[in-house]
């Protein structure tokens, strides 16, 4: 089942910016059926339930799965070492765990610190209690890592924050732009997904089995899901 | 209270300090001490498991508070560390020098990584990196094959030193 991507309920000009610089990304592509798409023509795949993207098996029969509950940046370095073991019990990932586990953690820093502090300079606070969760789902081939954003600002702001020319980024980004360079850097697909005011979803998807020469040729995919 | 990511051992090699990180450089991370300005130094980044990009920024501004070190060389350079100097400018200050640093291979018989170092004055210089045509194993002898990208993992030692050569072997 596949969804088309239709309206737009954030700001529109934040969003075009965000849009008009993935554009201009080397190595970003909006990729559809073996064929490239203009970005308004993307199609959003694999989501077929939009609230709980991680609930339906992304993999194959014979995954294993595991879920955190990430509540503040005390317990982030915890629950990645957590993870990380899990994965490392399972499979035999040790040899790209470096990339995986740098994407993870900057998947946590963009949804622990970077979306909350977006979230409060455009006007939606976070609310108390409330917790990102981290899933995960591997086989010995690949893996999928999901990150949910309940604040709803990593797409709104601090990722369109992350595609600002990069020039000298340092002291203008906080750590936000290197952060998603990393993240495009190393996963083979990268899947956005916002619902204003609800929740916002990231995925990123890893093959395993490709050299990383095979992977550096593979087209990073980067699907918008904005209903 | 959020538990300090980084250790650091502070030793001495003839006379001169040398500080050993361990650990992950990142939100969680104390990194403040002062570089002398009297003698040379070496940190010695072997056992850095992981550089997030808060950890950067806390790099960023610690090199720039201490932009009167004398002479600070950096040596083991952990594959992790490479990475992110790959996509970061200002990383390096310029009285920073580079002695060695890691370069992530795979054994073609078992696919087992293994990481080679590359020292200063054999592999490279401040104008040339040669990489080798052939490079084997040191547990098993064995033939490895290089498991990065050449253009990408070794940028940090272009944006440190500013139009250095970068020789790949004809097999590439």
């Amino acid at each position: 089942m596949r969804r088309q991507a239709s309206g737009l309920k954030v700001n529109e000009a934040r969003w075009y910016e965000f849009l008009n610089s993935v554009a201009k990304t080397p190595g970003i592509y909006f990729y559809q059926d073996n064929t490239l798409v203009k970005r308004e023509e993307a199609l959003v795949e694999r989501f077929l339930n939009k609230h709980d993207p991680w609930h339906d098996p992304w993999l194959l029969d014979g995954a294993v799965r595991e879920s955190y509950k990430l509540k503040t940046v005390d317990n982030k370095s915890e629950t990645l070492e957590s993870l990380i073991h899990a994965i490392q019990k399972h499979s035999g990932t040790d040899q790209k765990r470096r990339n995986i586990v740098t994407v993870i953690d900057e998947l946590m820093l963009n949804a622990l610190i970077s979306a909350p502090r977006a979230a409060a300079e455009i006007g939606i606070q976070p609310k108390l209690g409330e917790s990102c969760l981290l899933a995960a789902e591997w086989t010995d081939e690949q893996i999928w890592v999901h990150m949910q954003d309940p604040w709803g600002a990593f797409l709104r702001d601090n990722f369109a924050k992350s595609f600002r020319p990069l020039g000298n980024h340092v002291e203008t980004h906080g750590h936000s732009g290197r952060g998603m360079q990393i993240i495009l850097e190393s996963c083979t697909d990268l899947y956005i997904g916002s619902e204003p005011g609800k929740l916002t979803w990231v995925a990123a998807r890893f093959d395993l089995v490709l050299s990383n020469v095979e992977h550096d040729k593979v087209p990073k995919r980067l699907l918008l899901d904005m209903p | 209270m959020t538990k300090n990511s980084l250790r650091l051992d502070h030793q001495s090699e003839n006379g001169n300090p040398v500080i050993f990180f361990e650990g992950s450089i990142d939100e969680a991370s104390l990194l403040e001490f002062k570089l002398p300005t009297d003698r040379p130094i070496s940190l010695d980044l072997n056992n850095l498991s992981r550089v997030n990009s808060a950890g950067i920024q806390k790099w960023i501004l610690w090199t720039r508070e201490n932009t009167k070190a004398k002479v600070v060389t950096l040596r083991r350079i952990n594959p992790s560390f490479v990475r992110v100097a790959s996509i970061t400018e200002g990383l390096f200050p310029s009285n920073w020098d580079i002695e060695s640093f890691y370069v992530p291979y795979v054994n073609e018989l078992n696919s087992e990584p293994e990481d080679i170092l590359y020292v200063r004055d054999r592999q490279f210089t401040a104008r040339e990196l040669r990489i080798p045509p052939l490079v084997s194993s040191n547990l098993t002898q064995h033939r490895l094959a290089l498991d990065v990208i050449p253009e990408k993992y070794f940028l940090f030692l272009k944006m440190r030193y500013p139009g250095i050569a970068i020789h790949l072997p004809p097999n590439l």
